[in-house]
């Protein structure tokens, strides 16, 4: 049931994300990361949220507890690279 | 174009590395094997080989080459070298320097153009730190630059007529960088792209995130500066 819940969640937050409406995206991934603290992809999608605000100290957390919790997660390492060189 | 770097350390096999990668023909040379084995398979030719020496380095055949680069650290070889390759008639030699003192020196016997990688990495990394919102600078001529700045959050939501940008701070947007959200490869992974808006028209609205490229005046860019909060 909660699992249910929480990919039901992380659906409609990628629909805002891809709608540009970053600030929902935002507040529904914290509703998902709190449910499911082992959630990978709600904290890249953070990092993400971050990333595009050009926080970069953020989205650099994010991506390292995303990594934390799913070392092989490409994406999350390449905008991990990304957000901590300076170029 | 043809292109000859000789000493392969972290900047000559980058510039190595680089060149090919965009197409050119090059050469790298290094004295030890060990590197020129590295950057071998990503260039045209690997060469090992002690620049320093006149009869090698002239059966190079460098006189053909668009540009030697002289990418050595030892401040007597990179000069001995640069001597020897102009001596020889190649038309262009990049080298470089470690100091003043060094780029000085190189001018002197004839380097067409000196690069200071430390000290340009230096300043880039000094800017950053002290700017975490501007992601990059160029000085166009003494006082005016380009720089790219994160749009301070505020101008989120307006368009350029609105905030007008020129008025209150004498800069001029001449491009945006906005990052787009998109799904990836089949659908099951989000990323965001970056696209440019070059010159953008008075009705661009900014996007939360949007990067402003703006040209200026040094004292007006730093007006927008502040609006960050950045001292």
């Amino acid at each position: 049931m909660e699992k249910n819940d929480v990919r039901q969640l992380l659906e409609e937050a990628k629909f805002y994300f891809l709608n540009r409406n970053l600030d929902e995206a935002e507040r529904i991934l914290n509703q998902v990361v709190e449910k499911d603290p082992t959630s990978a992809e709600g904290f890249y999608l953070l990092g993400l949220i971050a990333e595009i605000r050009n926080r970069r100290d953020e989205a650099r957390a994010y991506f390292e507890k995303a990594l934390s919790l799913q070392p092989d997660y490409r994406e999350a390492q390449e905008h991990l690279d990304r957000v901590t060189e300076i170029h | 174009m043809q292109f000859c770097v000789i000493g392969l350390g972290r900047f000559g096999s980058a510039v190595a590395r680089t060149l090919a990668d965009l197409g050119h023909e090059v050469l790298a040379v290094d004295r030890e094997e060990e590197p020129v084995a590295e950057v071998e398979p990503y260039v045209t030719q690997g060469v090992v080989l002690d620049a320093t020496q006149e009869k090698a380095l002239q059966n190079l055949g460098l006189r053909e080459f668009d540009w030697v680069i002289v990418a050595i650290g030892d401040l007597e070889s990179s000069i001995l070298i640069t001597v020897l390759l102009k001596e020889m008639g190649v038309p262009r030699v990049l080298a470089k320097a470690l100091s003043t003192i060094h780029a000085k020196i190189l001018r002197k016997v004839g380097a067409d153009r000196v690069v200071f990688p430390e000290r340009d990495m230096g300043q880039r990394v000094a800017r950053s730190l002290a700017s975490p919102m501007v992601f990059d600078y160029l000085e166009l001529t003494p006082g005016y630059s380009i720089v790219e700045i994160a749009a301070p959050r505020e101008f989120a939501g307006q368009t350029l007529k609105d905030l007008r940008i020129r008025n209150r701070f004498g800069v001029t947007v001449i491009a945006i960088r906005r990052k787009m959200p998109e799904l990836k490869e089949g659908g099951s992974s989000l990323d965001f792209k970056e696209i440019p808006i070059i010159s953008p028209t008075p009705d661009e609205e900014i996007h939360e995130g949007d990067i402003l490229v703006v040209l200026g005046k040094n004292e007006d860019i730093e007006k927008l500066r502040k609006i960050h909060g950045e001292e």
